[in-house]
């Protein structure tokens, strides 16, 4: 079954599907040829490229069955949690339940680039007053009215103070349509003052004692909701339990980066990488499947790193990537510019480093909510980006700015001046629209230039 | 040097927290800047950065976590002006979020003692809030203003926007939004020539964001509470969440002063208030037009059509 590393159209998924079979390939429960995602109205799937290999064909069924699998799950009687903004937080509380599932409507971000705008999401925002001048995270908006993308949550909760402007204002707008959502204070991380004890956060920053006092208290009145909805108390033994859980798929995460980033052939695209990572933050609806999907991908990726093998070139350009893309088929872009990742800050780190255990666990649930990097500093997170370049060896950074979001305009340079202060790496912004297609020319450009920078780099 | 002057632009830093300190609140409406903000970036957040860091006008300067680009812009202040950066809750509706605003004004506390302040008693501050309490009971909204302006001591403090007597005949017009800078002064001239007369200010810089009287008798006996609750649980605003206070309030206020259109103001990328307008429209039954401000005017004729066309919709 295992054919050598390569990067396929659907077209040509379609062929090595039919081999798999005949090969007597086991599928998961939401396994199927990829072509039936295009059929259902993912279109944007028949412009990218795929890994060729069973695990990352079972990562995207994982991923794109996402939406029927929540349906199934409301209709088997299991209570939906939606929740937004905090990036990871939430849902390990929620999964420490029994029989609950938590899930992200802000995940609907992609649905435009995903079905390639057939939907009515985009006008339905529009029409609410909510347009393009907004993230494109407003196609949120269009999910709610339409029901097509998600179940109606049985509770929804969102995560706001420190957080863009246009997400709260979306989310406001939700609540006006009569949605009833529990609000929860995230506060702008501080240096702690010297009147308090610093906390060590996970991935290394700094909060004040009172901070996290706060955050507990806030994540204890989400966690009396979540009680009353499902009807069983958040208790530390179950919440012990979802950590532990968490953890177990992050160690996974930070083994797969590692690998991956590291290698001398890159043996997994950035596609495949960015839907991996994006597993962490609420397990894709199931939590233990991510541990089985993330569980091939390893797999493949060592015998691929065993045998020397990759997906591109052994000299392609390493490139660190920060914030995710509106539009997938910008990670492909990147290979064919000859490029390739070599570590990633998608706005939720603090969803990949491990869960304190030496804490109690509202505690430790609030230090991780506090390593979220959008709520600090543009310093915090440029210095914590300048570690990982460090660690991972990258050559270029790209800033991929998020087209409305009304934190790119003024973090991207403020990262880019503190990498270019502190290394000599290049650093490059980009703006990715939900489909790139009116401005490809000039990020294929961009790019380019990034990659050839690079290469005249190492040769002088 | 400046003499004790703090800068803010946000209407939830009590100016009696600061003056009870023994030194000078200074709400600072920018003029215009000469440094280009660039695409994507508030240019009022942009501009109030700039002022506040023109030397002699602050000795520090107070940002707030009301706004994304404001919480970002005062990590550019530290680099050469004492800066604070309050957390001013969106929650409001629990007593966690009321507790960190307090918290947040005694945090505040120990920066303005870094700048020469001094820390008040109790009844230092009583008697500060009872002074500011009287000028905003006997005067009009526009005494408070100057009241400002007379104790800051420096240029750039004023409300550019005067609330016109209600006129016979004239259209009676609400301004809403988030704040003015000094050269946006014009919209109110543009109006009256125009045959309007603004009989709300609810703009950011205006009366929308006065704190509530205080209570005799809460100030007596626990002052700081007493502020914290005319500030934060009473300014009604769009960031707020649930944002109910904003819609409440106007929705009062459009009844109470006959309105009969609304002019909704807000800087070019302001989401906030971008996202406000459709439910505005939908809520209070009167016209509504939106218009965004830039950091030049070379956007000034069309925004004169936008008001213009407003005024065709009400006559």
């Amino acid at each position: 079954m295992n054919e050598p590393p390569a990067q396929i159209s659907l077209e040509q998924w379609h062929h090595r599907y039919t081999s798999l079979r005949a090969a007597g390939f086991h599928e998961a429960p939401y396994g199927g040829p990829l072509e039936r995602h295009f059929t259902a109205g993912d279109y944007r799937l028949a412009q990218l490229r795929f890994d060729n290999s069973a695990a990352a064909l079972r990562l995207w069924n994982f991923l794109l069955t996402e939406t029927e699998r929540l349906f199934a799950a409301q209709r088997a009687g299991k209570k939906i949690i939606g929740t937004m903004k905090d990036l990871g937080t939430v849902p390990i509380m929620a999964y420490a339940l029994p029989d609950t599932i938590a899930f992200y409507p802000d995940g609907t971000w992609w649905i435009p680039c995903i079905m390639r705008q057939s939907t009515r999401d985009l006008a339905i925002a529009d029409s609410l007053g909510i347009d393009e001048s907004f993230c494109p995270v407003r196609a949120m908006l269009g999910a709610f009215e339409t029901h097509q993308h998600f179940p109606p949550p049985d509770l929804l909760i969102c995560s706001v103070g420190a957080t863009c402007d246009d997400f709260s204002a979306i989310a406001q707008r939700l609540a006006s349509r009569g949605l009833a959502i529990l609000w929860w204070e995230i506060p702008a991380r501080r240096t702690p003052e010297p009147t308090e004890e610093a906390i060590a956060l996970p991935g290394g920053f700094l909060a004040g004692g009172r901070q996290v006092d706060f955050v507990q208290a806030e994540l204890q009145r989400v966690s009396a909701a979540l009680a009353k909805t499902v009807g069983h108390e958040v208790t530390d033994a179950r919440l012990a339990e979802g950590i532990t859980a968490a953890n177990r798929i992050r160690d996974m995460l930070r083994q797969l980066r590692n690998l991956v980033f590291t290698a001398p052939r890159c043996p997994l695209p950035a596609l495949e990488m960015l839907i991996a990572e994006m597993l962490a933050i609420h397990y894709c609806s199931d939590r233990q499947q991510t541990q089985e999907v993330l569980g091939e991908l390893l797999a493949e990726v060592l015998r691929r790193i065993a045998v020397s093998a990759g997906t591109l070139p052994a000299d392609a350009v390493r490139v660190f990537w920060v914030n995710p893309v509106a539009d997938l088929q910008a990670m492909n872009l990147l290979e064919e510019c000859g490029g390739r990742l070599c570590g990633t800050e998608f706005m939720f780190c603090h969803a990949l480093d491990p869960i304190p255990t030496d804490v109690a666990p509202m505690e430790a649930l609030a230090r991780m909510a506090l390593a979220d990097p959008m709520i600090g500093p543009s310093a915090d997170r440029a210095k914590r980006i300048m570690h990982d370049v460090r660690q991972f060896g990258a050559e270029a950074v790209l800033i991929s700015r998020i087209p409305g979001a009304s934190h790119c305009a003024l973090e991207g340079s403020a990262i880019r001046a503190i990498i270019q202060r502190e290394s000599n790496v290049p650093v490059v912004e980009i703006e990715v629209p939900p489909l790139n297609e009116g401005v490809r020319a000039s990020l294929r450009t961009r790019l380019e230039a990034l990659v050839e920078t690079v290469r005249r780099r190492r040769t002088s | 040097m400046a003499s004790g002057i703090v800068a803010y632009s946000s209407p939830f830093v009590p100016a009696e927290w600061i003056a009870a300190h023994r030194l000078t609140p200074l709400r600072l409406t920018p003029g215009p800047s000469v440094v280009a903000a660039g695409a994507g970036i508030c240019p009022f957040a942009h501009d109030f950065l700039q002022a506040s860091q023109v030397p002699g006008v602050a000795d520090g300067v107070i940002f707030t976590t009301t706004c994304d680009q404001m919480r970002r812009f005062a990590e550019q202040a530290r680099a050469s002006l004492p800066t604070f950066l309050m957390n001013v809750p969106a929650t409001w509706q629990t007593t966690e979020a009321v507790g960190l605003y307090v918290a947040e004004l005694r945090r505040m506390s120990e920066f303005l003692i870094t700048l020469g302040g001094h820390a008040p008693t109790a009844e230092e501050l009583r008697q500060t809030m009872e002074a500011f309490d009287k000028i905003r009971r006997n005067g009009s909204f526009e005494s408070r203003a100057q009241w400002e302006k007379d104790r800051g001591g420096a240029a750039g403090d004023t409300l550019p926007m005067n609330l016109a007597s209600s006129e016979k005949g004239f259209i009676r017009i609400a301004l809403v939004g988030g704040p003015l800078r000094k050269q946006d002064a014009w919209i109110a001239e543009h109006l009256q020539h125009a045959g309007a007369t603004i009989v709300l200010d609810a703009t950011e810089t205006g009366e929308r964001t006065l704190p509530a009287p205080f209570d005799e008798a809460r100030v007596r006996t626990d002052p700081l509470a007493e502020l914290a609750r005319a500030y934060f649980l009473t300014i009604p605003d769009a960031f707020r969440r649930p944002d109910s206070l904003l819609h409440d309030y106007l929705s009062r206020e459009v009844q109470a002063r006959r309105i009969r259109g609304i002019l909704l103001i807000r800087c070019v990328w302001c989401d906030q208030w971008h996202a406000q307008v459709a439910r505005i429209k939908d809520s209070l039954g009167v016209p509504v037009v939106e218009i965004d401000l830039g950091q030049d005017d070379h956007d000034t004729p069309r925004i004169k059509t936008r008001i213009d066309s407003l005024l065709d919709m009400v006559r």
